[in-house]
């Protein structure tokens, strides 16, 4: 072959081929995208098609007749959920939510519109289920079901955080988190899903939580976290395990008790708790809030949350209160209520406190830790020090599904302006109801989908890093589990400097419980700022 | 118009060309930096650089510009080529409209904005790989706590940030 001439050389067709977005080929690159869930985690909760494989395999083995199961699962979907048919038919592609979502903004990739992304699943709802789709195939916008098109939602749907920012912005109200819902649900069928989804779940069915604690391992963590409570503070508190005929059950997410920066959140409960001397106690069966059931199918929503209801029924206590957590919350507040209530043995949630009583949570019996707190601070039942956080400027991040699954907008930034003194807020459209995802969420906060959670994270990373070159922001609070685990790399990668955490925690720091000796550090162990003002 | 501002316009056209073009057309027209933070941050840098490579070529500006650019390109999965590609770009672009431009010097001053971003995007590489590794350790942080009684009690040594 004869050597090219230089001005052939330069002839470079610079940026990628136009492709029609009809065309399913995607490529799946290490670090952008979740390993797939092992056998034994299949095989544990019944779900079918269990196999060893792996998403960059030529050969996904999927079952022979994947495709009538696909598609039979998409029209009992249609029938079933109401929702699921107007969402495929009503979308008009205005293009309100093509600029919404944290993937299409770090990444640039057109699919990661959420418009788009429905599309994936629109067109094959099309040419099977509408006249028009069947007779004039692409035309009308249709495309045939194929494994490049399986392939294609798996990699799109498993890039969807589910976090419905997208959908504060549709004209018609279209959720396309259902949207990803549900075809995580059609693929499930076939066995496409990931471990980082399926191996909490299996292990919240064995045991009660995501990393497979069991009772006795459960009780060692609470332990363990009494004793350093009592080291850091000088008081010992009782945290009861199972003890039947308490007031009140509580349920935290497992990383609280696991995993840092949660884990001074859990510190931040017990001192609280004791100091109100609220009559609680955990159950180590219910010993998890978080439920990825929500990143699976209806149907194992359902049965991961059941242990909720029947701990509460089973230790006799009159209502339920939940910790700081993200999706734990939407499930608690718009799926469990009507898949495993009514909880009519239980009572309408009354603080024993302040005598509030908490309508809004009349139907679930179950109240959130910051409805709960800022009831007790708005009160004046708390005596707090905010001086203690000083060493923190503080910024909230507005976790999703709190945010915009149940409204939770103020009763947080209440409790930190009243433990904070340096307290700013991010710019208006990055918080609040347009909250701008961890990028992480939905079971997508796995160490093989890295770069990809970097890109996803970018809209709230350059929030932060605004606040923190604007204000010197050092810490990130929020009230979600997820966040607290996938923030800090997200902020190392992005806004170095910028710590993460807890609501709770920043109230244990502040708290001035009765009886305590003079605080040397934060509950970090971190040595104070300054000198323990006299607490008398 | 200037020729400078004419380049400026051209390069950051070519380098939304590395986006398919749906992305491209969001990422070059909106202007809030928190609704596009990849598009804006792109064009200040881009706007940056070439105002040094026309003035004096400050280490500190041009680090900074190149700094954020690499940044986001270091995780927006292309190869180390592909990243740097856009100071290769500009080459062209100037070569065809800068023409009584010092071409040497502007191609030595490109070539060293080059070697900076090859170290940039290198620190943001490396960066992912020890954030992967704190995240891990962090997941475990109280297993090893309580296997470790006796550790030192500042919580970054006993793997926290």
């Amino acid at each position: 072959m004869s050597q090219p001439k230089p001005e052939q050389l330069v002839q470079i067709q610079y940026g990628p081929q136009p492709r029609d977005w009809m065309d399913p080929a995607v490529e799946f690159r290490k670090g952008t995208f979740c390993y797939s869930a092992l056998a034994k985690n299949l095989n544990y909760l019944g779900l079918p098609n269990a196999r060893d494989w792996q998403p960059f395999d030529e050969d996904w083995k999927l079952p022979p007749d994947w495709k009538r199961i696909i598609l039979d699962g998409m029209k009992e979907r249609l029938e079933k959920f109401r929702s699921f048919r107007l969402f495929m038919d009503i979308c008009v592609r205005c293009g309100a939510c093509a600029d919404k979502c944290h993937f299409f903004l770090g990444s640039g990739d057109p699919k990661n519109m959420p418009v788009l992304r429905a599309e994936l699943m629109r067109s094959v709802y099309r040419r099977y289920f509408t006249l028009a789709g069947r007779l004039l195939g692409r035309l009308a916008g249709a495309r045939d079901l194929t494994e490049d098109v399986i392939k294609e939602w798996f990699y799109y749907f498993y890039q969807c955080t589910e976090c419905r920012r997208c959908s504060v912005f549709c004209p018609y109200g279209i959720d396309t988190a259902e949207i990803t819902m549900i075809g995580r649900e059609l693929l499930n069928l076939i066995g496409c899903n990931i471990n980082w989804v399926l191996e909490p779940a299996a292990n919240c069915f064995r045991t009660g939580n995501h990393l497979g604690v069991q009772p006795h391992g459960f009780k060692d963590s609470v332990d363990f976290a009494v004793d350093e409570l009592e080291e850091l503070t000088g008081i010992r508190v009782d945290a009861s395990i199972n003890r039947k005929g308490a007031e009140v059950l509580f349920i935290v997410p497992s990383a609280d008790y696991f995993g840092t920066p949660h884990y001074y959140t859990f510190l931040g409960y017990l001192a609280l708790l004791h100091e109100i001397g609220l009559d609680y106690t955990f159950s180590a069966f219910a010993s998890e809030g978080g439920n990825f059931g929500l990143f699976n199918s209806h149907e194992m929503i359902k049965r991961l949350n059941a242990k909720v209801y029947a701990e509460a029924r089973r230790l006799g206590v009159k209502w339920i209160l939940g910790g700081e957590c993200g999706h734990m919350w939407r499930v608690l507040h718009q799926y469990m209520d009507t898949m495993n209530g009514p909880a009519d043995f239980l009572e309408v949630p009354v603080s024993p406190v302040t005598g509030t009583r908490f309508e809004h949570a009349r139907s679930t019996k179950m109240v959130h830790i910051c409805e709960f707190t800022a009831d007790l601070i708005h009160n004046g039942k708390l005596r707090l020090d905010p001086s203690r956080n000083d060493h923190w400027t503080v910024t909230f991040h507005d976790s999703c599904n709190p945010a915009r699954a149940m409204g939770l907008l103020e009763e947080p930034r209440y409790i930190l302006r009243s433990v904070c003194n340096r307290f700013h807020e991010m710019p208006e459209n990055t918080i609040r109801e347009q909250t701008f995802c961890c990028g992480s969420g939905s079971g997508l906060g796995t160490d093989e989908n890295f770069e990809m959670r970097m890109r996803g994270g970018l809209p709230r990373a350059n929030a932060v890093k605004y606040v923190h070159q604007r204000h010197g922001v050092n810490l990130l609070a929020c009230i979600c589990a997820i966040d607290k685990a996938t923030l800090p790399p997200l902020l190392e990668y992005w806004v170095p400097g910028v710590e993460v955490a807890g609501v709770h925690e920043l109230v244990g720091n502040a708290l001035v419980m009765r009886g305590e000796r003079p605080r040397l550090t934060d509950l970090r162990g971190e040595p104070a700022t300054q000198a323990e003002a006299v607490h008398a | 118009m200037e020729s400078k501002e004419l380049i400026g316009e051209a390069w950051f056209e070519r380098v939304l060309r590395a986006y398919p073009p749906q992305g491209a057309k969001f990422l070059g027209t909106e202007p809030d930096p928190f609704r596009n933070p990849a598009g804006h941050t792109i064009r200040q840098a881009l706007r940056t650089l070439l105002d040094e490579l026309y003035q004096d070529m400050d280490r500190d500006r041009v680090t900074q510009a190149l700094d954020s650019l690499m940044q986001i390109r270091a995780v927006q999965g292309v190869a180390p080529s592909l990243a740097l590609e856009f100071l290769f770009q500009l080459k062209e672009i100037v070569r065809a409209q800068a023409g009584g431009a010092d071409w040497d010097l502007m191609n030595g001053r490109i070539d060293d904005l080059a070697l900076i971003a090859f170290d940039l995007y290198m620190k943001y590489r490396e960066r992912t790989y020890e954030a992967r590794a704190n995240e891990a350790r962090r997941r475990v942080f109280l297993l090893g706590r309580r296997l470790m009684a006796d550790a030192p009690p500042a919580w970054p040594e006993r793997g926290g940030r």
